[in-house]
């Protein structure tokens, strides 16, 4: 397009020659100027009439276009609905998965400068977490060489215990000096912990977040100076950090790491009372490079302390890893899915767009004959698909909207979401532009095979014959699909199998009819411990007095909750090489507690009614993995005496005990991941908080038990919170949400992609045998037995099949590879699942070829002639 | 050259298939193919000489003739116009129509007589 410049150059250059012309013939130049105005016409309406002829002419063929592909799609309405359909259930599906992948693994940190951020710890020989013992971290820290700052943090929870209200445990996290520095945010009200505040022996201090400044203070401007009563004590809060920021799953208070680190650790380089860093890189010093750095500071220690740290070494990524790691790899498998479910529909719709292409070619030939040019058609077609594409993303978008809700209210509690899971500006940029992306391929597909048909036999033959090249394209898409559903039918069958593995793997105890229900005491009534004890164990026989129940147990902390109770313990007799504690998980329990929960025991007793009560003998039950560590048989361990250290739930110190029994190991955070090491004590060390169990006699219902225990629990203790009832079963089941919830989406996105490819086998076998009618019919007048026409049709489908199963088991076993880290108790190369998946897809394969078999096989051979 | 107005008695598409058939002598700028086009009719089809240009860059946006910016042997810059093959087809194309439609007018006024 010539400049406005250039184009009244142009007209200009015309006057001028006039002129001349006109001056040549003998008039005066004022004359000739006139003259050749005259004859021209107003310049600047000519200038804009020129301007317009360009401009106009692109617009007017775009709304020419669309105008066009919505006359033909409207021709067509049945084609037109399930194609925007299927396109906005494929878009929806997207966007709402890209949602959660946006707001987990792609939106910012909630931190200054996020990308320099990375978390540490402290690895053995064999690689398994060990956090970083006090000491080594302080070496760390002060090592300036690649971290502008280097903080710390633990999780644990502190008990509120303020007169008149309900004891009320509350996740904090212990942080140690420059940790919120660290993460580049201030306190909104109030400040950070001042340099004595970070000793051991610092003023008692905490910070508490916003949510906790809503929901316990009120909101009361006045916050910072008031005291927080909890059971070690009252703490001061210094500050209350802004609305959002998120350091910690629903974590509400921070108070400083070395006042709640006991003493041993403070100098202890063989153990860690758990502590994780986070530290931010300096400016332009990169992850590799400070993986180096650590690296060295490493082999720096375990040469100086050989004794503690020869084997040991710091491992370093970046925040946003160690973060969104339990769901990573789940989140992109699903992602992924719903992509390979996009692309079936994409093949599908190519696959109808092809027919259509191919009923339109005697139209197409006349129109390019009477002169319409190639480009121009091609245009059209596009604009076809390009408004299906537009018509299935706000379809997508609709359906999103709807489904997204719904979604992030099924997210299990620990999905590290950050912020709000919303339908924003990125995600509609991404949905629009996977929209038309989407257009363009299956439109761009009908389009290529389009033209290279001769356009002028087809119009003699009245468009009957479809070229080979066309043919080959609608196999090829079914291979593709079937690819595609191959690949997911896998990875969904792989998943379906680690659940299985999962749900097969023994927890040491019977979860099926068990309800459990947590019961926090307000601290008057209860501060010691014998009135605890006292009101837990008349609780205990109240409820196994109710109807339905066999038995009834006490327990704190129960297995499968967040809740962690771990102490260090000394074991009498092994000083003084051992020194060094060693750490352990503890529970406190009643004397029915392993029967109810169906725990076997290995050696000696469980507890009696005597253990529990106050000033009994201390005993102890330890588990079959603690004994095997330090007695090598459970049957040497009991009558040994150890001495558990804790300042959790503010027990201090525990005097040390005999252990009496043996007992299985249970597993207490995952089916997947191994047993701790566990320590029982009896009721006379009640917390605060106890998890009443009961064992029912058929299957639990934890709504119709509500009510009874309502009326034990109101008769005890009028003034306490009545808390809801969990099934034990449900509990167990939310530590594998994340894994089962996104198995539950690969499902329902294999099924969709087994339907879509059946589909598409169905439409596609339909038309080739509608056009081969013709030559179907004669052979039947020829005397063809119909049942060779249906083995012919159904052979052509299973060919087609196979290709697909063949590649698309290629694809699965090569992208089982991201599915690794997934899977239990099964491999990506598992025949069984390879093997049912694709014997499922050759079924449904054998069943969408059918019935156009069957079509083909009952060719009416006088119709089909005379349809001619 | 007469200053001429509007020319109704032009049909439409006409002016887009002179200007093609006289492009098929040559490039040529605008003022020569206005004033060759003056020539060959014998003044009998009037154009008002602006209503050329629009015509010329709607053409050359369809492809159908292509215009560069060039030194005429009067050291004078031009936009010379020429035709491309597209145009040549389109030529043949609209030529043929005219043909079946003069001849089938013809016909139809022989038949009324």
């Amino acid at each position: 397009m010539p400049n406005r410049r250039r184009l009244r150059q142009e007209l200009q250059s015309h006057l001028d020659l006039r002129i001349a012309e006109l001056t040549a013939e003998g008039m005066d130049a004022a004359s000739a100027r006139r003259v050749a105005a005259v004859e021209f016409g107003g310049l600047a309406g000519v200038e804009q009439e020129c301007h317009d002829a360009r401009r106009w002419h692109r617009l007017a063929d775009f709304v020419a276009d669309t105008r066009f592909a919505l006359r033909s799609l409207r021709r067509t309405p049945g084609f037109a609905v399930a194609a925007v359909l299927l396109l906005g259930l494929g878009i929806g599906a997207n966007a709402v998965i890209f949602s959660v992948v946006q707001a987990t693994l792609l939106r910012p940190l909630p931190y200054a400068q996020d990308n320099r951020l990375v978390w540490v710890t402290e690895v053995d020989g064999q690689g398994a977490d060990q956090s970083f013992s006090v000491p080594d971290f302080r070496d760390f820290q002060s090592a300036r060489s690649v971290f502008s700052s280097f903080g710390g943090y633990r999780d644990l929870s502190l008990t509120i215990t303020a007169a008149g209200r309900d004891a009320q445990q509350v996740p904090t996290r212990i942080i140690m000096s420059e940790t919120l520095e660290t993460l580049g945010v201030a306190p909104a009200r109030g400040r950070m912990f001042t340099a004595r505040e970070n000793q051991p022996n610092g003023p008692a201090v905490v910070i508490i977040s916003d949510r906790f400044w809503h929901s316990y203070f009120g909101a009361d401007a006045s916050v910072v100076g008031k005291a927080l009563a909890t059971s070690r004590g009252p703490l001061t809060v210094v500050g209350v950090m802004p609305p959002g920021f998120l350091f910690g799953a629903r974590v509400d208070l921070w108070a400083p790491y070395l006042q709640y680190a006991p003493a041993l650790y403070l100098s202890d380089r063989a153990n860690s009372f758990i502590l994780y860093a986070v530290a931010r890189l300096k400016p332009g010093i990169s992850v590799a490079a400070a993986t180096d750095s650590v690296g060295a500071l490493s082999r720096n220690l375990a040469r100086d302390f050989p004794k503690s740290n020869a084997t040991v070494r710091a491992k370093l990524m970046p925040l946003r890893e160690q973060l969104t790691g339990n769901v990573r790899a789940s989140l992109w498998m699903v992602f992924g899915a719903v992509n390979l479910v996009l692309l079936i529909v994409c093949a599908n719709l190519a696959n109808l767009l092809l027919v259509r292409a191919a009923a339109r070619q005697p139209e197409m030939a006349v129109r390019v004959a009477i002169g319409a040019g190639k480009g121009r058609i091609a245009r059209q077609l596009l604009a076809e698909g390009l408004l299906l594409a537009v018509l299935g993303g706000v379809a997508g978008i609709v359906f999103a909207m709807a489904a997204l809700p719904a979604l992030a209210a099924a997210l299990p509690a620990n999905f590290p979401i950050l912020g709000a899971l919303t339908l924003n500006r990125q995600v509609l940029a991404f949905s629009l532009a996977v929209a038309g992306a989407a257009g363009l391929a299956f439109s761009l597909i009908p389009l290529a095979f389009s033209f290279h048909d001769q356009l002028y036999p087809t119009l003699k033959q009245g468009g009957r014959q479809s070229s080979r090249r066309r043919l080959r394209a609608h196999a090829s898409l079914v291979v593709i699909e079937v690819a595609l559903a191959m690949t997911l039918l896998a990875a969904a069958g792989l998943m379906l199998r680690t659940m299985q593995a999962l749900n097969r793997v023994a927890l040491g105890f019977d979860s099926t009819q068990l309800v459990t229900d947590t019961v926090s005491l307000s601290s008057t009534a209860y501060r010691t411990l014998p009135a605890r004890a006292r009101y837990f164990d008349q609780l205990a026989k109240q409820s196994a007095a109710l109807p339905g129940v066999e038995s009834s147990a006490l327990v704190f902390p129960l297995p499968f909750t967040t809740q962690i109770a771990d102490c260090f313990i000394a074991i009498e007799g092994r000083v003084p090489e051992a020194s060094a504690p060693q750490t352990s998980y503890y529970a406190t329990v009643n004397a029915t507690y392993f029967q109810t929960m169906r725990i076997p025991l290995v050696a000696g007793r469980t507890f009696t009614p005597a253990d529990d009560a106050t000033g009994a003998p201390p005993v102890v039950v330890i588990d079959r993995g603690l004994a095997e560590k330090y007695w090598h048989s459970p049957a040497q361990a009991v009558g040994r005496r150890l001495e558990m250290f804790t300042q959790d739930f503010g027990h201090g110190t525990i005097p040390p005990a005999t252990i009496v029994g043996v007992v299985d190991e249970v597993k207490s955070e995952a089916a997947d991941k191994d047993a701790n090491l566990e320590v029982y004590t009896p009721l006379n060390m009640a917390n605060s908080f106890m998890t009443l169990v009961l064992r029912m006699r058929t299957r639990p219902d934890p709504g119709a038990l509500a009510a009874s225990l309502h009326t034990i629990l109101r008769r005890l203790d009028p003034s306490l919170v009545i808390p809801t009832p969990h099934a034990m079963g449900e509990i167990v089941a939310q530590s594998q949400s994340i894994r089962s919830q996104s198995m539950v989406l690969l499902e329902i996105f294999a099924a969709a992609a087994l339907f879509l490819a059946a589909v598409g086998i169905y439409g596609v076998l339909s038309y080739l045998v509608q056009l081969r009618r013709r030559e179907l019919g004669i052979r039947i007048a020829l005397g063809a037995r119909p049942a060779r026409l249906i083995r012919e049709i159904v052979t052509h489908s299973l060919r087609l099949t196979l290709i697909g199963l063949a590649a698309g088991a290629g694809a699965a076993l090569v992208l089982g590879r991201f599915l690794a880290t997934l899977l239990y108790g099964v491999t990506r190369f598992d025949p069984l699942t390879l093997i049912t998946v694709a014997a499922v897809l050759l079924a449904s394969s054998l069943a969408a070829s059918m019935v156009p078999a069957l079509r083909a096989s009952s060719a009416d051979p006088r119709s089909a002639l005379q349809a001619e | 050259m007469k200053p001429i107005s509007a020319s109704p008695d032009l049909l439409p598409g006409t002016l887009d298939l002179l200007v093609l058939k006289i492009l098929t002598l040559g490039p040529r700028h605008g003022y020569a193919i206005a004033r060759r086009l003056r020539q060959i009719s014998d003044a009998v089809l009037e154009v008002r000489q602006g209503s050329l240009y629009p015509a010329l860059h709607r053409l050359e946006r369809q492809g159908w003739i292509r215009a560069k910016w060039q030194v005429s042997e009067t050291g004078r810059e031009a936009r010379n116009y020429s035709l491309s093959a597209a145009g040549r087809r389109q030529l043949a194309k609209e030529a043929a129509a005219w043909e079946r439609m003069s001849d089938a007018v013809k016909l139809v006024l022989a038949a009324a007589e």
